[in-house]
């Protein structure tokens, strides 16, 4: 062996031109130099070169993270006008860039399908949300209102079909996915529904209502194929030949029990740091159903009824959202209020939304209370606005 | 000195540099058809060239670069052939590689011995034989030619190594 690979070195270092020919060939190189000169393209075109190709690679291989990384740095660091561009409402000049630049950006950085979904459902969130802004600083009329609607559709639309295409390789997450955003979109109806501030808004209110009944109808359905399916669930749940899938479902079920139980704790003590009052009270009340939901599906494990379980999972996530969606609803307004408007134009218009959605005994507590404040002389501007400011959240959060 | 004449020197140095290299890896992945691996090598450096120089495209590391056009080269040409032929069918068709600048090649019992054996590798054995112990190119190259990662190449030439072993104990 030893001897065979000795040769082999030694025929290869015998192996090569000879001197007449290595001269002639590199006559002959010159002369196809002579004809095919360097292009004269500057000094830079070697240096530009590297520099793209080493761009394009961070796509091309592995270094996805990397170039999400420099995307990232690139927007907020160096973006000054992508970070102006966030704040800007339909009309501005850079709206344009909040949408086509900003949230595409973003869109296209989202990795896997789950995320670009939420991300849709973001971006539907925040034209809703652009609706009450404009018409909180006083800007908003018929025909942005029509743009911003549109737009909500053509993001609502296309978080939908994310969904559905999900829903071929994994119908669960397009499940939880569908019950998420129907949450999300039930607390704007809820908050665009009883809020009479809003009443120029309301006409919004039929195209939510339109996507919130596709999911509700999607979810029913599903829900009466499980209740066709439900005596199935208890007659076989001991079925020898399904005994290894039965246990995968039921790891996988308990860990999304335990994934929500935690997420609900989290919440709660949200609700308990952010809201007071009777709008604590109220998005408590959802959370206890939501508990009561998840009782319901840690017993349909144990039972082995997995498909009801997963409804009763998919109830308490939609019920968690939908408390979630309300503190954003009100953090988002109460930050719009504060920093924007005038405290007593807020206080006379806000209050008499309040009027129509209360109980007479509410309103009259708190009608009574806002005299007491006002009668007393120290009562600061500030605290004139905060009130107004929880009088708002009162009127939002009413499921 | 203008760029454009500092790349005209650059590649004329590779050529001193890297045209054995090239020659050898043709004549020996076209079973020692030295007059067609001339031409080749010649066209593996018009090519680069053409390349680098006229349409702009930027080459990092120019002896990979030559062994990977030369390789392409190899195998449109095999493919136009439709059947590789082997040493000894050039032999018979009258082709001998011997006597060129006083060489021969080949020519001794071992040789002619270690000719059959190489001829019965499988061309991927063959080649990665070819280019660590006739050429010696270290994996790394080896690697960096065949766009493979160091240890693919390092298990590579330890099978071919292997199968060339039992090959020579028959």
């Amino acid at each position: 062996m030893k001897k065979a690979i000795k040769q082999l070195r030694q025929n290869g270092k015998e192996v090569k031109l000879t001197k007449l020919e290595h001269d002639n060939f590199k006559i002959l190189l010159k002369q196809v130099i002579k004809e095919q000169p360097v292009r004269k393209m500057g000094i830079g075109r070697h240096i530009i070169q590297s520099v793209a190709t080493t761009f394009y690679s961070l796509f091309l291989t592995k270094n996805y993270m990397f170039a999400k990384i420099i995307i990232m740095i690139t927007l907020f660091a160096g973006g000054g006008t992508a970070v102006a561009a966030e704040k800007a409402l339909p009309g501005d000049v850079l709206y344009p860039v909040k949408l086509r630049v900003n949230e595409q950006v973003r869109s296209a950085i989202s990795i896997n399908s789950e995320s670009k979904v939420q991300w849709d459902i973001r971006r539907a969130e925040r034209r809703l949300e652009e609706l009450v802004q404009l018409k909180i600083k006083g800007i908003l009329n018929s025909d942005v209102q029509a743009t911003v609607e549109e737009k909500f559709e053509i993001n609502a639309k296309r978080a939908e079909e994310r969904i559905s295409n999900i829903e071929k390789k994994d119908p669960e997450k397009a499940n939880r996915l569908r019950a998420e955003f129907e949450a999300r979109l039930k607390a704007q109806e809820n908050f665009f529904d009883s809020t009479d501030y809003l009443i120029e808004v309301k006409s919004i209110l039929p195209v939510l209502r339109s996507r919130i009944n596709v999911l509700e109808k999607i979810r029913v359905d599903h829900k009466d194929d499980v209740d066709e399916n439900f005596i199935e669930d208890f007659k076989n749940p001991d079925d020898s030949s399904n005994n290894t899938d039965n246990s995968n479902i039921s790891i996988r079920l308990t860990a999304r029990y335990d994934e929500l139980s935690s997420e609900m704790r989290s919440v709660q003590m949200k609700v308990e740091e952010k809201s007071d009052g009777s709008v604590k009270v109220r998005l408590m009340a959802h959370l206890e159903t939501a508990i009561g939901e998840l009782s319901e599906a840690k017993a349909s494990i144990r039972s082995g009824a997995y498909a009801r379980a997963e409804v009763s999972l998919n109830n308490a996530h939609r019920l968690i959202e939908q408390v979630k969606a309300a503190l954003r609803i009100m953090v988002n307004v109460n930050s719009s209020i504060e920093g924007t408007f005038d405290a007593d134009f807020l206080k006379t218009d806000a209050s008499l939304n309040l009027d129509s959605e209360k109980s007479d005994d509410e309103t009259n507590a708190e009608i009574t209370n806002e005299n007491n404040l006002r009668k007393e002389d120290n009562v600061s501007k500030r605290d004139t606005k905060k009130l107004n400011v929880d009088v708002v959240e009162d009127t939002i959060i009413s499921f | 000195m203008s760029l454009a004449s500092r790349i005209e020197k650059k590649f004329l140095v590779s050529y001193d540099k890297y045209a054995d290299s090239i020659f050898r890896h043709c004549f020996y992945r076209l079973n020692g058809d030295r007059e067609l691996a001339k031409e080749m090598t010649q066209e593996v450096f018009t090519k680069t060239w053409h390349y680098t120089a006229t349409e702009g495209k930027n080459v990092h590391y120019i002896k990979a670069f030559l062994y990977r056009t030369a390789n392409n080269m190899i195998i449109d040409h095999v493919r136009s052939k439709k059947e590789q032929q082997s040493l000894e069918d050039l032999q018979e068709s009258g082709f001998e590689p011997v006597d060129y600048g006083g060489i021969r090649i080949f020519d001794t019992v071992d040789a002619g011995l270690l000719k059959d054996i190489m001829n019965k590798l499988s061309d991927q054995d063959r080649e990665i034989i070819i280019m660590r112990y006739a050429e010696g190119l270290k994996p790394r190259e080896i690697a960096n030619i065949l766009e493979l990662s160091t240890n693919v190449v390092s298990v590579r030439i330890n099978r071919a190594k292997k199968r060339l072993k039992k090959l020579v104990n028959v």
